[in-house]
């Protein structure tokens, strides 16, 4: 049953896209690099997941060239903060209601 | 949308969003080298030249000001050459390592305009400029120590006294404010020089 009469956000329910966000709420912007060495994700994995919620408009993912190597960007998106927010609240809300 | 987590499942998510908050937050290479060997340097040039200056022998008080100047510029440059053709730390959090730089710069750009001034106009006489460059010392590592790693903070606050004591006995500046800048520069560094080689060496996120 939905916690709040809110819904919870089935994205943010997947531990690694809930991982790409918690870094992007961190940090101004993160490179596809690092998200892989923090989240500890292979390339597709961590693809597929940046897809998702770059389709939702989470996320912004810019790729350029920088000194000849390519570099993805990615950084959150005021929706994306928006439903972090909301998901984290609603986390708290059942951890505390559970002690 | 979906269905509601388990407190189980809302609580080990809670866990893992501080987890990867925290390791995003503390991965930064500050380049604490610069630290380690400026502060070898006034470690030892700031006593020395108290030393001349206190037997009056002015030339070789000003050449070994510019030669640990001009010592202290070379190494940054050639260690700052060298960092940049290794593969920085994965996953670094460059926009804390970029506010250190800026502080550093600031704090070192501030010091050097003030030393090209100061005895100009009377305000800090020629003698008193390791007491001043102490004052932009402390300033520098309060500031270093608030954005980064307490050990900074603590160093700037030691300085900050020796500062002090220097501004009472300024015939002995340099004896006091040297290896007050010289320690209070190398222990944080090193610190944070080790804690770089331990992120280096942490295994990659599970």
């Amino acid at each position: 049953m939905p916690h709040n009469n809110a819904p919870f956000d089935s994205l943010l329910l997947s531990q690694v896209r809930l991982g790409i966000v918690s870094v992007l709420m961190t940090r101004r912007d993160a490179t596809f690099s690092d998200l892989k060495a923090l989240l500890g994700l292979t390339q597709g994995n961590l693809g597929i997941h940046l897809r998702k919620l770059e389709d939702a408009g989470y996320v912004s993912v810019r790729k350029a060239f920088v000194e000849r190597k390519p570099k993805t960007t990615c950084k959150l998106l005021a929706k994306g903060r928006k439903a972090f927010l909301a998901h984290l609240k609603q986390l708290e809300d059942i951890a505390r209601e559970a002690t | 949308m979906s269905t509601e987590p388990s407190a189980a499942e809302a609580a080990r998510d809670l866990d893992f969003i501080r987890d990867v908050v925290d390791r995003t937050d503390r991965r930064v290479d500050p380049h604490a080298f610069h630290y380690v060997h400026w502060g070898a340097i006034v470690l030892l040039w700031y006593p020395i030249a108290n030393w001349l200056a206190l037997r009056g022998e002015i030339g070789p008080m000003i050449a070994v000001g510019v030669g640990s100047v001009a010592l202290g510029m070379l190494l940054s440059i050639v260690r700052e050459i060298r960092l940049q053709k290794s593969p920085r730390l994965e996953g670094e959090n460059t926009f804390l390592s970029n506010q250190m730089m800026l502080v550093t710069f600031a704090s070192i750009g501030a010091g050097a305009v003030l030393s090209g001034v100061s005895p100009n106009f009377g305000f800090i006489e020629g003698p008193n400029i390791p007491t001043l460059w102490a004052l932009v010392y402390a300033n520098m590592a309060v500031m270093l120590g608030i954005i980064y790693r307490r050990a900074f903070l603590y160093a700037g606050i030691v300085i900050f006294a020796a500062a002090i004591i220097a501004i009472i006995v300024p015939a002995y500046n340099g004896f006091i404010v040297g290896p007050a800048m010289g320690l209070g520069m190398i222990v944080p560094g090193l610190q944070a020089e080790r804690r770089v080689k331990e992120l280096q060496a942490e295994p990659r996120a599970a």
